[in-house]
């Protein structure tokens, strides 16, 4: 029954999936190209972003399509309410990915402890953000109402890398105008990054909706 | 994609640990009682039976005051049955037998001393086929008053019914033209002012717009949420939109099939409307709700 609908809903997270899988891409280029300044990633990113975009404007208007046309009620609506929350996630995220990817830059010649510090915690959160968007998408796929505990505690760890770059940047003497500009990049970079985490765990949020049919922070419902 | 920052709603503050269990276990909201409106009827165990066969049974369902309530589910899951009970309506049909308890403000309504006549005063009905009299519009109105003895001040009772009806504008000019020259929804609404010229309690609706067309549809809905600041409304829909916008309750009935027995009609589910229509409790009313019934 409603074969109809259903082949649209499944052609819906098809697209959404897809986004998903093209956003964690883009994450962990944008980290390669910010850490190993490495043009092709930088190039991989913005490539992949263009995708993502292209894919949210398409799953917009699939939601339109549906909502206008076969009227969804009871679980096809909250599919298609959680589908428009994601499909906005992941394309911020990825949009994240690419202002990651604009702020590479060689850190100064003079050889810094600290450098290490930086780009060893800046690479960390780009592969736990490509991961945790990986996850999310996997938890919509399988319906996982119980993922948004995972991915908040994958999110603390980001957040926890974050912190340890801005105390770095801030424990440094910085005279010199050439490593300020680099360190304020990396503290940019960090905060870009530690945003896909957010994303991330705005996905697992719209999965527990979809399954369940409570959404954290509505009056009556989970704080 | 545009620069723009990400919103200010999905910033998220870091460190702030997510309370996965406040997602599983939640609040439940949305009782199914409307907040300070009285129980008008309160059926318990009430079932129908057709010539000995079962068509309905065992129904627990209450109905509140000043509320529309819809009952929708597929054909043969007796909702027009359970209508039908709210009014005594089945004692006209032969080898009709309710059974179980239908109490209307607290009294038994099928008690011996109840007389079913003063019930379908107080419990009004408005059924499928617009079915107004061959007389004028003023009569069709007029008419229980009449037959009611409610003699006095029949004018300002007919314009009172019909404005309630929101018909007047656009008869008040032709009161004594026929009643089968107005269009279907104007009869259907006709068929409405009739009902409220005895001044009941609760208008009864069975399908009221399946034979109307969209915009006498949304004539008709319109009115039910202005009835209900007076009136107690009960609906039977096949339209589940319908049932969606109007009701503020809904009560899904479906059909169990007994391996050798009959079809019977049960209660499945009674909610706020927007619960049935977001997340439903039974995976039969999941089911009919997103279509994917049968």
């Amino acid at each position: 029954m409603r074969e109809g609908l259903q082949e649209e809903l499944d052609e819906l997270c098809g697209g959404i999936q897809e986004e998903g899988r093209l956003t964690a891409h883009a994450v962990a280029e944008a980290t390669r190209a910010l850490v190993d300044w490495s043009v092709e990633a930088f190039e991989a990113t913005l490539a992949a972003e263009v995708e993502v975009t292209q894919g949210y404007l398409l799953t917009e208007q699939r939601v339109e399509s549906i909502l206008a046309r076969q009227a969804p009620v009871a679980s096809d609506l909250r599919l298609v309410l959680a589908a428009l929350h994601i499909n906005r996630s992941v394309e911020r995220a990825a949009h994240n990915a690419v202002r990651v990817a604009h702020l590479a830059t060689p850190p100064p010649r003079r050889a810094l402890v600290e450098e290490a510090v930086i780009t060893d915690a800046l690479r960390a959160m780009g592969e736990r953000g490509a991961e945790m968007i990986r996850t999310a998408m996997d938890a919509f796929e399988r319906r996982d109402a119980n993922a948004t505990r995972l991915l908040s505690t994958l999110d603390e760890l980001v957040d926890r890398e974050n912190e340890k770059i801005a105390d770095t940047i801030l424990a440094i003497d910085i005279t010199d105008p050439e490593l300020r500009q680099w360190a304020s990049r990396m503290l940019f970079a960090g905060r870009w990054l530690e945003r896909v985490g957010d994303h991330a765990v705005n996905v697992a949020e719209r999965v527990t909706y979809l399954v369940t049919g409570e959404a954290m922070g509505r009056p009556g419902e989970g704080a | 994609m545009d620069a723009q920052s990400d919103s200010a709603e999905h910033q998220r503050p870091t460190g702030i640990h997510l309370d996965a269990a406040a997602v599983a276990h939640p609040a439940v909201g949305g009782s199914v009682a409307p907040m300070g409106r009285e129980t008008v009827f309160d059926c318990q165990g009430l079932g129908v039976r057709y010539h000995g066969t079962r068509a309905l049974r065992d129904v627990d369902l209450q109905i509140h005051s000043h509320a529309v309530t819809a009952l929708i589910g597929p054909s043969g899951c007796g909702k027009s049955t359970f209508l039908r009970c709210l009014n005594r309506m089945n004692d006209l049909i032969p080898g009709a037998a309710v059974d179980g308890a239908c109490l209307y403000h607290g009294e038994n309504l099928y008690g011996p001393d109840i007389d079913a006549i003063e019930v379908r005063k107080r419990i009004g009905m408005v059924f499928q086929k617009p079915n107004p009299f061959p007389k004028s519009i003023y009569d069709n109105v007029a008419f229980g008053p009449r037959v009611l003895g409610m003699k006095d001040s029949l004018d300002d009772r007919v314009e009172q019914a019909l404005r309630r009806a929101a018909l007047w504008d656009e008869v008040k000019d032709r009161l004594k033209s026929g009643a089968l020259g107005l269009s279907g929804g104007q009869q259907q609404r006709l068929c409405i002012a009739r009902a409220l010229a005895v001044e009941p309690d609760v208008i009864l609706m069975d399908e009221p717009c399946s034979a109307l067309d969209p915009i006498s549809t949304a004539a008709i809905e319109d009115l039910m949420m202005t009835l209900k600041n007076d009136y107690t409304v009960v609906i039977v829909t096949h339209n589940m939109q319908q049932a969606a916008r109007v009701a503020d309750i809904t009560a899904f009935f479906s059909v169990d099939q007994g391996e050798t027995g009959p079809r019977t009609g049960v209660l499945i589910e009674v909610d706020a409307t927007d619960r049935i229509f977001t997340k439903p409790a039974n995976e039969r009313t999941e089911a009919y709700v997103t279509g994917r019934f049968g």
